[in-house]
């Protein structure tokens, strides 16, 4: 980030990315939920417990690590720009 | 081996650790010091509770049953945590704005603050989470009996008194720390920290556990994987339509269940402890199921024979980790009595706000405006429904023999609870939900779960007789409790949710689509549904027929007199009154409302208010200012308003211009019958006179010269009427040119007289005042002299006196000079004045030697000069006025 970024183009970029933020986490549950049905898709022969169950686990892993690292880089943008914007996305 | 009795003191130990903590949390905030209570990560240990006694020991059980089945009800949650955009973040924000007391409260405040939603929700609410209640009394016990079995010293425990007593202890725990105060809002810090220890014990317990299999039991990871596969639940088999069922039901109940609402909406102070919950929360879950499978799969080859449902107690004490079994116990006790402990809080004030209350306010005649503190009957309801409820959990247990009937109950209840969410979503997403919709959708959900769950856990003859589980009542198989519409081969569960929740969505939207909602209704529903736009609350009192006094009495009932003081002499403040009563303005009702419905739920604190401020008034302006489709409405309307302004205004305008083209065709077909007559006249004499002339032969000189004369005299007269004309339509269509020019009043009317003069002697006397005729006129001086000429021709041919005679009297005022022209004959009656300025009026003209058209001439060019002429009346005879600008006062050199 420039250090003295031209307040127009910051505040477009800011906001832009914001929006898209916030599209990553109301994605997230949906990616979630496929991820976590498809176990259901899997044959009973091929697939042992211990398999499914470091499937699940990495994907909850995933989903929540996702979650936090969305959460604050939108915390931070909204910081950034709480000088600049009243506005108030979170 | 760590004894029973043993075992009793370190549970005292901890509860009295317990004790010592909420204790010095309830000072610290009293002292001020309590802003860490309200941190984030309190907050997302709060959430805990989901993780009851069920989940901690059960899990494990589950998952020696089923497989890894056990895991939907810890992602369905999960879920919701993540998407906390969708729901979660308004639901809070609704929470907060609306200060919703529970679940009950906010379907309720939703649909019209009405209290039958509200009873019937709480009633739902009672039935489907006592059984729950008893569940954990139900794990405590047996944790304790597992203890009991490994001690020889001490006597087989009795179950149902040693429920008793952790139900006793609970009871006394909760109403120590949970009912302090009346504002919900106000959070129990004592039970809040209280129950983030215990989420903290219950996590490490179970950590503990795992840890200790997976590394002490097991040879580590790789080891522990193998068993797993070589285990009895080593093989991939999983339920597919129990999978996806049990994982939105658990999302749904996440949402749903009275104590998860307590602790995820009513208990939010802010969106930051959301924001951190959503990810954390997840992670706590993770954390507490990660070694639900080995520590299952462990239990399963060590101790094939022991209950599955208590591997966690049992693994440890086999194997001689006596620390460990205590600290197992301590996690599964923590995990009973902080349900127990919110639940039951969450459910009493339910219970009491939107039935104990009502009753109690019904139940007094005086109504509202009686003096007196009901803060006390509000906390001793409260406490009084804790007891009932705990008490109900324990009979609820004792009568049902605590076997397996009641371990099925945890998942009975989610779907219990989870028939909440369509009035609840409906109600926070959809403008259209109504609160006849809410209570039918309710009402088959309820029934359905009832007839297809609730009823058939009793067992076979439990309460439905065999035969009709099997094949329905009065041999109605489509109506078989496990084969709704003939469909079977459902999964019990499957079967029930499905049907249950869908009918119950159905019901609520077809109900809500073909009924009207209430104004209150669709005010609260527009504040939900926007309640991101509408930062504020809308009005729903417009006219007060409240007394600032009758207000302060009822206010300091429900929140005392100190906290009512302050809330009137803030608004007092807010108002601009200083030191005097704050005004019952819509807007204070509305705050008095808001801050009520905090302690006592909405439809109570609405109730209250109405009976004095004289029910609710909610205008159409208020709705329509709330509302999009309505504001909408309103601008259509408003343009329709402005265009309708406008038509009616043309429609006005144009009626003006027919009446006048109608009157102008009637004035033209006067003057045309008029004009012709006038012409005719005279053509008649003409032409008589000059037949006469053609036709007779013998005719004297004198009489051909008097026939011809009159025939001059006849053409003269119709020139003269013909020029007259020409003159009249000139002035009138406005073509005719002024010559201005200036010229005193005294040259003009010199002139004037001169013309006017007859050639033989004058009988009319004409008297002047020189003197006063100095001013100089800027205007057409041969128009203005005609007029002069006209007027003076008209007193000598129509004044009847015996010495006429014609006063000209001048006078100005302002700019104005009055030229008045007033004779000494008989005047023209009142009756005609109106119209002597008309064309071809005549008066008493009866030679018809005058058209009428001169008054009418003097009139037009009156106008054209920027002057005008009339008639001056009461001047003992006849007076004419005529009025002109003036553009020099002073005289002429």
């Amino acid at each position: 980030m420039a250090p003295h970024p031209e307040p127009g183009v910051f505040l477009e970029r800011t906001s832009y990315r914001r929006r898209r933020l916030v599209d990553g986490l109301k994605v997230l549950p949906l990616l979630g939920a496929w991820m976590f049905m498809m176990p259901l898709l899997w044959s009973v022969d091929n697939t042992t417990m211990s398999g499914a169950l470091v499937y699940i686990f990495i994907v909850w892993a995933t989903l929540i690590l996702s979650a936090a690292v969305l959460l604050v880089w939108l915390t931070r943008l909204r910081r950034a720009s709480a000088t600049h914007t009243p506005q108030d996305v979170l | 081996m760590t004894s029973l009795n043993g075992l009793v003191a370190i549970c005292l130990t901890y509860v009295a650790l317990l004790f010592f903590v909420a204790f010095l949390a309830e000072r610290a905030a009293a002292r001020g010091q309590g802003g860490w209570l309200s941190a984030p990560i309190i907050y997302t240990l709060s959430l805990s509770i989901y993780c009851t006694a069920w989940t901690f020991y059960g899990a494990v059980g589950y998952a020696a049953r089923s497989g890894m089945e056990f895991v939907t009800i810890y992602l369905g949650p999960s879920l919701v945590m993540i998407g906390w955009w969708w729901v979660l973040r308004k639901l809070v924000r609704i929470g907060r704005s609306q200060r919703v007391t529970s679940i009950a409260d906010l379907i309720s405040s939703r649909y019209g603050k009405s209290n039958s939603v509200a009873i019937f929700v709480t009633a739902i609410a009672v039935i489907g989470v006592t059984p729950y209640i008893a569940l954990q009394l139900q794990s405590v016990t047996l944790s304790f009996s597992v203890f009991a079995e490994m001690d020889e010293n001490s006597a087989p425990l009795d179950p149902g008194n040693s429920a008793f007593w952790v139900a006793f202890g609970l009871a006394f725990f909760t109403l120590l720390f949970g009912t302090r105060k009346l504002n919900t809002h106000d959070r129990e810090h004592g039970i809040v920290t209280a129950i983030a220890v215990e989420a903290v014990v219950k996590l490490i317990a179970l950590l503990a556990v795992g840890i200790f299999v997976v590394w002490g039991v097991a040879g580590g990871l790789g080891d522990m994987m193998a068993r797993i596969d070589a285990s009895d639940i080593g093989a991939w088999q999983v339920d597919r339509a129990r999978w996806a069922t049990l994982t939105a039901l658990a999302g749904m109940a996440f949402l749903c269940l009275p104590r998860m609402f307590q602790v995820l909406v009513v208990e939010n102070d802010n969106d930051r402890q959301l924001h951190m919950a959503s990810w954390l929360f997840p992670v706590y879950l993770m954390l507490m199921s990660l070694f639900v499978v080995p520590v299952a799969v462990m239990g399963l080859e060590l101790t094939p024979n022991a209950n599955p449902d208590l591997f966690v107690l049992t693994l440890p004490l086999t194997l001689g980790q006596d620390g460990l079994a205590v600290l197992a116990f301590l996690g599964g006790f923590s995990s009973a009595t902080s349900m127990v402990i919110v639940a039951s809080l969450a459910l009493a004030t339910m219970v009491s706000n939107h039935i104990v209350m009502p009753i109690w306010l019904a139940s007094r005649d005086q109504g509202a405006t009686v003096s007196g503190d009901v803060r006390n009957v509000v906390i001793l309801s409260r406490r009084l429904s804790v007891g009932v409820i705990i008490a109900l959990g324990y009979l609820y247990y004792r009568y049902s023999g605590g076997s397996a009937a009641l371990a099925a109950m945890g998942l009975i209840s989610f779907a219990g609870v989870a028939q909440f969410l369509p009035a609840m979503l409906g109600g926070i997403f959809w403008r259209g939900a109504t609160r006849a919709g809410a209570l039918v959708g309710l009402a088959v959900g309820f029934a359905i779960w009832v007839w297809t769950l609730l009823l058939p856990s009793f067992g076979p003859d439990g309460v439905l007789p065999k035969s009709v589980l099997e094949s329905g009542p009065w041999g109605l198989s489509w109506l078989a409790p496990s084969a709704l519409f003939g469909i079977e081969g459902l999964d019990r569960m499957v079967h029930a949710v499905w049907w249950s929740l869908s009918l119950n969505f159905l019901a609520f939207w077809v109900v809500s689509m073909f009924t009207f909602p209430r104004p209150l209704e669709r005010l609260q529903g527009a504040q939900m549904v926007n309640v991101f736009e509408h930062a504020g609350a809308a009005q729903s009192w417009s006219v007060t027929a409240a007394e600032s006094e009758d207000l302060l009495i009822m206010a300091q009932r429900i929140l005392g007199p100190q906290e009512a003081r302050d809330l009137f002499r803030s608004e007092a403040k807010r108002q601009g009154l200083g030191a005097s009563m704050a005004e019952p303005t819509p807007a204070f009702l509305q705050r008095i409302e808001r801050e009520l419905a905090a302690s006592v739920g909405a439809a109570t604190a609405h109730a209250m208010v109405s009976q004095i401020a004289g029910g609710p008034g909610i205008s159409v302006q208020d709705l329509m200012a709330v509302a999009d489709e309505s504001a909408q409405i309103l601008e259509y309307s408003n343009q329709l308003e402005v265009k309708s302004a406008e038509l009616s205004r043309t429609a006005r305008e144009l009626r003006l211009a027919n009446t006048k083209l109608t009157q102008l065709s009637v004035q033209k077909d006067a003057f045309l019958s008029q004009i012709s007559h006038e012409l005719r006249t005279p053509m008649t004499s003409i032409r008589a006179f000059s037949e006469i002339l053609r036709d007779t032969d013998v005719l004297n000189v004198e009489d051909k010269t008097r026939f011809a004369s009159i025939i001059h005299d006849e053409t003269i007269r119709l020139t003269r009427l013909l020029d007259d004309l020409l003159d009249l339509s000139v002035l009138e269509n406005g073509q005719v040119t002024l010559n201005r020019q200036q010229g005193t009043l005294g040259k003009i009317l010199d002139r004037a007289i001169q013309s006017a003069h007859p050639s033989g002697p004058d009988p009319l006397t004409i008297q002047r005042r020189i003197d006063l005729e100095d001013i100089v006129l800027d205007t057409d001086l041969d128009r203005l002299t005609q007029v002069f000429i006209n007027l003076i021709t008209n007193a000598r041919k129509y004044c009847d006196a015996d010495k006429p005679c014609l006063r000209i009297e001048i006078s100005s005022k302002k700019n104005q000079v009055f030229i008045d022209f007033l004779d000494n004959g008989a005047g023209i009656p009142e009756s005609d004045q109106a119209v002597i300025f008309e064309k071809f009026s005549r008066l008493g003209d009866s030679d018809g030697s005058s058209a009428g058209l001169g008054l009418a001439i003097c009139s037009e060019i009156m106008e054209r000069l920027g002057g005008c002429i009339s008639y001056l009346p009461d001047t003992g005879g006849t007076g004419f006025r005529v009025t002109l600008a003036k553009v020099h006062t002073f005289p002429v050199q």
